[in-house]
């Protein structure tokens, strides 16, 4: 709740910057392609500038830019027709999960987060969120006040998610082995 | 020693997955043999981890940079409509708020800041908070009597809550081709979720008023009251909703096009969408969800909306952040100062901040301000009823020693 009169698009930036690379990360994990990680970044984007005056005083801005990222996307893609600033097509890459090439082409490597990728979007969006930011490195505590939730409720579902997830994964065709994991 | 499910889990959780010990492997080894589930999670686990994530994009921060500045710079919304409704207040048996609106003619063009708000249709009334929310203008080129242009004016208030989203009425068809006016009283319900509910109509100039009367408010949303840090529902609750339309020999200044009203009616229809997200993230106890929402309607559609430092004040007071709160309704009263019907801001949820906090004198002055500001010293129709929500607290601060005299 600031104005947003006394800030500078310059201020704003020598904000972000710094934290735009963790927040694209954790974009591109909870969406899985570049063009919805990309119009995740710009919504939080959009959402901090109102509140650089607040962002300024924070210790972590980076946690708050997270969560933001975090609400984003559980809110899900009810906006994204105001996404009005574009990537040029060559910054889309080839890992998107649409237009695949054909199996023969992918390596191995490719095959298995192409998989992965497809199957977390079976999830629902809080189990593949929780999993995103998790596995960016963030600790229960960074995830419990990013998400809101409980530590106890925010373990059960990072649980319950990751072991759906492994399910799908098994489904998928690639069962787990221990000699995979080890 | 046999390690649990939780074990394992932990180890997912605090990211040791890759720095275990030989002994704690071979324990997590024994037990992934036996449980399917912890298979499942491990085996998830470590495909994420192993998911390369591409560079970061040259661009991206030109261009997140670029998007936060768009809503500033978006296109104006500014435009008028012709409202045929007013909406008045009566404070019913439980609920000590009303709000008075009478109708003007609008003829002069618009200079306000850019607002959002309901448009009408030609023939379609709208009731709004109406100096703040100027409603985009039909020119009522496609209504039978051609140019009906009112607009609404909110003269005195002196409530404990708002309605927060409004829907327009339809005017009746067959008062719109007779160029009749007229008005319902409705008495209805509001739950502690802000949903009208049980409304009927006390009465009306004429029974075809009724139904789209009926049927707007049903679909308006309400701030519920505060009471003991908890929202509550309040009953018997009043509003008139009056159809009118404005002397047809004149003509509306500056009628919308019909393209430009769609755009209006598009971005009205957008951001009354956006405030109800808002008012089912209150109804779902989503508190933080109701400021990321409001904190997201301010980067659309601009911070000098008093609706929403209005709710970002309610907002503050159910987290008991009174600061805060304090600090959201200065923003809004302070924008209803600046507009065409001061009174009708959150004057007394304010001033019962600053009583909680015990400074009277500043409790006293901020419901005098209105007054002061408008030289209306007596509340217009319903007078006794207008403002008992002020009245009330006045009543509370004249037993503390502090009147007008002693300010």
């Amino acid at each position: 709740m600031k104005s947003t009169t006394a800030m500078t698009p310059l201020d704003f930036g020598a904000l972000v910057t710094p934290h735009l690379p963790a927040l694209f990360r954790s974009a591109y994990r909870l969406t899985g392609n570049r063009q919805d990680a990309e119009d995740v970044v710009q919504e939080v984007c959009v959402r901090a500038f109102t509140h650089l005056a607040a962002m300024r005083t924070l210790d972590q801005p980076k946690s708050w830019l997270l969560k933001i990222a975090y609400r984003v996307f559980i809110d899900g893609a009810r906006r994204r027709t105001r996404s009005p600033v574009r990537a040029s097509t060559e910054d889309f890459d080839a890992t998107r999960v649409s237009d695949e090439p054909t199996p023969e082409e992918c390596t191995e490597a490719e095959l298995a987060e192409r998989r992965l990728l497809a199957a977390l979007t079976e999830l629902d969006r809080e189990q593949r969120a929780l999993l995103s930011l998790h596995v960016e490195g963030y600790t229960l505590a960074e995830l419990t006040a990013m998400t809101d939730l409980s530590a106890d409720v925010l373990k059960a579902r990072l649980y319950r998610a990751r072991v759906r997830l492994g399910k799908l994964l098994a489904a998928d065709g690639r069962a787990p082995t221990l000699a995979l994991v080890k | 020693m046999n390690m649990s499910c939780t074990d394992v889990a932990s180890v997912l959780d605090s990211h040791r997955m890759a720095r275990l010990g030989s002994a704690e492997r071979a324990q997590i080894d024994a037990h992934l043999a036996a449980c399917a589930d912890c298979t499942a999670a491990w085996h998830a686990q470590a495909e994420l981890a192993a998911l390369r994530v591409p560079s970061v994009p040259a661009t991206l921060l030109e261009r997140a940079l670029l998007a936060s500045r768009l809503p500033q710079s978006a296109p104006a919304r500014r435009a008028r409509t012709p409202i045929v409704v007013a909406s008045v207040l009566l404070a019913g048996a439980a609920a000590a708020a009303v709000t008075i609106i009478s109708l003007r003619n609008e003829s002069a063009p618009v200079a306000s800041t850019a607002e959002t708000s309901p448009p009408a249709a030609g023939a379609t009334a709208a009731a709004t908070d109406p100096a703040l929310d100027e409603p985009p203008t039909a020119a009522g080129r496609s209504a039978p009597q051609g140019d009906g242009v009112t607009s609404v004016e909110l003269v005195e208030t002196g409530l404990d809550f708002l309605p927060m989203v409004r829907a327009n009425p339809d005017y009746p068809p067959r008062a719109l081709s007779e160029r009749l006016a007229g008005y319902v009283q409705l008495e209805f319900d509001v739950t502690a979720a802000g949903r009208v509910e049980n409304v009927r109509a006390v009465k009306s100039s004429d029974p075809q008023f009724e139904e789209p009367a009926i049927r707007a408010i049903a679909q308006w949303r309400y701030l519920p009251r505060i009471i003991a840090g908890e929202r509550a529902g309040s009953s018997g609750v009043q509003t008139i909703i009056r159809f009118q339309m404005d002397d047809p020999t004149t003509p509306s200044p500056a009628p919308l096009s019909g393209e430009a009203l769609e755009a209006a009616q598009r971005e009205w229809a957008a951001y009354s969408g956006d405030l109800m997200t808002a008012m089912d993230r209150l109804a779902a106890d989503d508190l933080r969800g109701v400021e990321l929402q409001l904190d997201e309607m301010q980067a659309l559609y601009g911070t000098e909306r008093a609706d929403l430092w209005g709710f970002y004040g309610y907002l503050y007071t159910l987290q008991r952040n009174f600061d805060r709160a304090i600090d959201a309704y200065e923003r809004s009263v302070a924008i209803h100062l600046r507009s065409s019907a001061p009174t009708s801001g959150p004057w007394v949820p304010l001033a019962n901040l600053y009583f909680a906090r015990h400074q009277y004198d500043v409790a006293l002055k901020t419901l005098l301000r209105p007054r002061q500001a408008t030289g209306v010293t007596t509340p217009v129709a319903g007078s006794r009823l207008a403002a008992s929500g002020a009245e009330a607290l006045i009543e509370r601060l004249r037993a503390l020693g502090v009147t007008e005299e002693t300010l």
